[in-house]
């Protein structure tokens, strides 16, 4: 979305015209108050006026020659580094298969790309000649050099290659840039870490760097969201580190929140055990997002039911509007009269959860709902299942009739 | 000297300090919205963006779009809304008692059907009167309500909205295919995030294909042109450095994302003000900052919307005078806010700078000029330094146009042409010579209509975008309409 | 010789593809992206076809409906997507293709797996 180089310059320009002005308001300020009491002539105040004019007229000048400068070269450069990534990407191809030998480093912007691009998107036997072939060109060496680069620019490029590298020996350069203080940097880490780790076989080893992982995690303070990400960028492997983020001593709520996220996101049944503990949390939000992995696999495992049920009464709404959706995935009687139960909770958002629960258990929900709407002791409840029943069946005539195009 | 000549002096110091001052300060937002950016682009590449997305990890979007006798481009904007590339979204519309053909044309375009879904009224607002699903369109909801306005239509938006987070936009907004995608992911990145503003551009001049800007081009008419830069010195210098600072207090109309429960709680929008946008911004700062609770409010660079702006002066002056009016109805309301170190950098900077340097820079503008020509008249007692200062103004401002247009240089989507680079430093000198006079003295204007006018929008006239591509946009005005009691316009 | 029409938006995809099939004996050509890839649906007859989902100016999965629904081509489509979610394939599968390959992806699996699609 923006072009990649261009912009340090630009900056110092821009921080140029700042300093300047900052020294022209200076002296024109000067200026005034000793004009104004007369410790300095009309034709000297016209003279620091007059620079200023002319220093800004510089400035822009200059600027504008930048400008128009900098538009037609950067025209020109781009369509160059299209043509010559294109050529890039066929070369590397023609390598990969054997058709032509490999190129020797220093590689150019263009080839960098390129190779990274096609290491992106290849696994298996092919995944690992093209390892070979960041090694075997320097490139490898050469992003893991960048990492420690004065400018934190090349830095983040130097992360974001290294996470399309997929580079089980970059791992450990890169847990020391988890530990480092930008959080810019901590996050490109985390999500460089994530990848190679992810993108390696199951049975592949990966010499315990995922638990060392999760201690870096557990120190870095990443926003949940990019711990979210992390995890989900593991795949396989996240497992391991949704186990350490549950266990005892607990990590901050956060990590919790996004290990049992995760763990419902990659429907990992087998771990559903793990989050028990979760669902009698003292943070709200942990309950709820154990509730919320239960919900996203589907199942509630039976010794998990009474603190499931429980829940339907805890004292924050979201929290049981979440336990009414997942007390549906409970087939019989209970848990029908629990939604029933339900329906008549002091929230609104609450109520209509467990109706649409209702609604979708098939004709025994539907006859109950129809009962509700008209039985219910609470008026509240009674309007709210007659209008979820009202909508289902309109929803499901329209399935029907087919006139859902999408 | 004598007192009276003491006097002229000082104001034209003064005017000419106002306006270094407030240029020293652009130039600053500049630099730190260009770090900021330069950081923020590699932290969200498109690698990171793709493996979001092939991970299902975003939040789902309701776009609000409030609508008021947009019979000409309603159809075209909603079919390209519901056209965006995001996995889970539902688009909203609010005709907020439409005297037009809107809704029948709605109806008829997307196959609408009335239907009586069950929604919490969550905020008031007048009454609905009809609310339509599409048979076609599962995503799309049609709501036909009573006049009450803008807010008024969006709060009603709002209670229908189902998802986290909600995307107020103008009717004539055009988002980009990435908009959503890359907007949301703030909110998922980190969870204090409550309310996110994009970039707004131009669309005039742009060549659209397939309901995407493919060429962006300067448009033919001056009044467009000078627009190009004023949107450019607003987005990427104004919000991008307020931003980075923390200190952002106004999120546009036509394009702002919400976390849904964050506005509920604050009430939603305030039906009696024509700065809603910014209103709601101050008062969700208010509202954390008070009680402390962790929260952020970003602008950020790259979600784009287009936007049609207008080409004639006559809307283009009512745009302005509401938007004058909307800065200060906003600002009057949270006044407490000003010089309250309770409030941290909004309140001591932020608030301030917007009253001094936003609210009165038309006071200051006119009476510069007044002091200049009551220079002239009173004699040849200071001619060469009304001269130097009225040209130092003017660089000034053209300098900060050609930061503006400088960073916009390095956008990917681009003004291209070689000609169309010059011509925008000539825009930028061009301005001066009557249509920035002309806004002043609107907006001059309009700072003495806040009491009378309050709450009240003015009638617009409209191009129409066209259902089909001709490769620019059609121009078609529709007529006047007369201006009744309080409606949604154009932002 | 059996063609094949491989339709990405990313040029890494379609240059490995294009290089492993031909040299596994098929005639490859490729469309950059879902409008190309729509133009080049209609205007000839691939022998099979591979197919991404995720593309900046279309969805796969519509190019798919397209080819089933509207111009009711039976051909074998090999699905190639980097999408996690398990709903993805499903759609796809439901949708009418023939087989579905996770990216990253191991070129010669796409070839074989291709090969048993082929007559």
């Amino acid at each position: 979305m923006w072009r990649r180089s261009g912009e340090s310059v630009f900056g110092a320009l821009v921080l140029l015209v700042l300093v300047v002005e900052a020294a022209l308001l200076a002296f024109l300020t000067r200026g005034f108050a000793l004009r104004l009491i007369g410790a300095i002539p009309s034709l000297r105040l016209e003279a620091t006026v007059s620079w200023a004019v002319s220093t800004t007229a510089l400035l822009l000048v200059v600027l504008v020659v930048y400008v128009i400068g900098y538009h037609h070269l950067s025209g020109i450069w781009q369509r160059r580094d299209l043509g010559q990534l294109q050529a890039w990407g066929e070369t590397w191809v023609k390598v990969l298969h054997g058709d032509a030998p490999l190129p020797q480093g220093p590689l150019s912007g263009p080839a960098e790309e390129a190779l990274l691009a096609l290491r992106e998107i290849l696994h298996g036997d092919e995944g690992i000649l093209l390892q070979d072939m960041l090694r075997d060109t320097g490139l490898a060496a050469d992003l893991v050099k960048r990492l420690t680069s004065r400018f934190l620019v090349r830095r983040l490029v130097a992360l974001e290659g290294l996470a399309r590298a997929r580079l089980l020996e970059a791992v450990d350069p890169l847990f020391v840039s988890l530990d480092g203080k930008e959080p810019a940097v901590r996050l490109l880490a985390a999500r460089a870490i994530a990848r190679t780790l992810g993108g390696l076989a199951l049975g592949e080893p990966d010499e315990g760097r995922t638990l060392r992982f999760a201690a870096s995690l557990r120190r870095a303070e990443l926003p949940k969201g990019v711990v979210d990400e992390v995890l989900l960028l593991l795949e396989g492997r996240a497992k391991h580190l949704i186990r350490d983020l549950l266990r005892d001593p607990p990590a901050s709520a956060a990590l919790r929140r996004a290990a049992l996220e995760a763990l419902g996101r990659l429907a990992l049944l087998d771990m559903l055990p793990i989050a028990a503990p979760a669902l009698t949390d003292s943070d709200g939000e942990v309950r709820a997002a154990a509730l919320r992995a239960i919900l996203r696999i589907g199942y509630i495992p039976p010794d998990l039911l009474p603190r499931v049920a429980a829940l339907l009464r805890d004292p924050l709404e979201f929290v049981r509007l979440h336990a009414a959706r997942a007390i549906n995935l409970v087939p019989g009687k209970t848990a029908l009269d629990a939604l029933v139960e339900c329906l008549g909770d002091s929230s609104w958002y609450v109520r209509r959860s467990a109706a649409e629960a209702l609604a979708l258990r098939g004709p025994d929900g539907d006859a109950v709902l129809e009962e509700m709407s008209r039985t219910h002791e609470d008026r509240f409840a009674r309007d709210m299942a007659a209008q979820v029943r009202a909508d289902a069946r309109a929803q499901a005539a329209d399935r029907l009739s087919g006139g859902v195009r999408r | 000297m004598k007192a009276w000549n003491i006097c002229l002096l000082l104001f034209q110091q003064g005017v000419l300090l106002y306006f270094a001052s407030i240029n020293l300060l652009y130039a600053f937002f500049a630099w730190r919205g260009l770090r900021a950016v330069t950081i923020y682009t590699r932290e969200l590449s498109a690698l990171a963006l793709k493996d979001l997305l092939e991970r299902d990890a975003y939040k789902p979007v309701s776009i609000l779009v409030p609508a008021y006798n947009e019979q000409g481009s309603i159809v075209a904007s909603v079919r390209s809304f519901l056209n965006l590339q995001f996995p889970q979204f539902e688009v909203i519309v609010v005709s907020d008692g439409s005297t037009d053909e809107s809704v029948s044309r709605m109806v008829a375009a997307f196959a609408l059907v009335e239907d009586d879904r069950l929604v919490r009224r969550a905020i008031e607002h007048r009454p609905e009167l009809r609310s339509f699903r599409s048979l076609r369109h599962p995503n799309l909801t049609v709501v036909e309500k009573q006049n009450g306005g803008k807010a008024d239509a969006l709060n009603c938006a709002l209670n229908y909205a189902r998802f986290p987070i909600v995307c107020a936009v103008d009717a004539d907004s055009m988002l980009d295919v990435e908009a959503l995608l890359r907007a949301t992911r703030l909110f998922v990145q980190d969870e204090s995030v409550v309310a996110v503003g994009g970039t707004i551009r131009l669309l005039n001049g742009a060549r659209l294909s397939q309901g995407r800007v493919s060429e962006l081009r300067l448009p033919s008419r001056w009044i467009e042109r000078f627009q190009v830069l004023e949107y450019a010195r607003a987005f990427f210098t104004g919000r991008a450095g307020w931003s980075a600072a923390g200190a952002l207090l106004i999120i546009s109309g036509a394009f702002g994302l919400f976390r849904r429960d964050a506005v509920l709680l604050v009430g939603g929008y305030r039906p009696d003000t024509v700065g809603e946008d910014m209103e709601l911004v101050m008062r969700l700062h208010r509202h954390f900052r008070e009680r402390k609770l962790p929260y952020r409010v970003l602008s950020s660079p790259d979600p784009i919307c287009w936007t049609e702006a207008p080409a004639d002066m006559n809307t283009l002056r009512k745009q302005r005078n509401r938007w004058q009016r909307g800065l200060l109805e906003a600002l009057w309301i949270h006044r407490v806010m000003f010089l309250n170190p309770r409030y941290g950098r909004l309140g001591m900077i932020a608030v301030p700078y917007f009253w001094i340097f936003e609210a009165f820079s038309p006071v200051v503008e006119v009476l510069g000029y007044v002091f200049l020509v009551v220079s002239f008249l009173v004699g040849d007692l200071f001619p060469e330094f009304a001269l130097l200062f009225l040209l130092l103004a003017v660089l000034y401002g053209m300098l900060l146009s050609q930061l503006a247009a400088g960073i916009e240089m390095l956008l990917l989507s681009r003004y291209d042409r070689m000609r169309d680079r010059v011509l925008l430093f000539a825009t930028g000198f061009i301005e001066f010579l009557g249509y920035r006079q002309l806004l002043t003295w609107e907006r001059f204007v309009a700072t003495f209509q806040v009491r009378a006018k309050h709450g009240k929008w003015g009638a617009m006239n409209r191009l129409g975008i066209p259902l089909e591509d001709h490769g620019t946009l059609a121009v078609a005005p529709p007529k006047n309409a007369p201006e009744p009691a309080p409606r949604p316009g154009k932002a | 010789m059996t063609s094949i029409l491989v339709v990405d938006d990313d040029p890494a995809v379609t240059n490995v593809l294009k290089l492993f099939l031909e040299s596994s004996g098929y005639a490859v050509v490729t469309a950059q992206g879902f409008v190309a890839g729509k133009k080049a649906l209609e205007s000839s007859l691939p022998d099979a076809i591979v197919l991404d989902l995720n593309m900046p100016d279309g969805l796969g999965l519509d190019l798919l409906s397209h080819l089933r629904v509207q111009l009711q081509r039976k051909t074998p489509v090999l699905v190639l997507s980097g999408n996690r979610q398990e709903s993805t394939v499903l759609r796809a599968l439901e949708m009418g293709a023939n087989d579905f390959v996770r990216k990253p992806f191991s070129p010669r699996e796409v070839t074989a797996r291709l090969r048993k699609l082929l007559p």
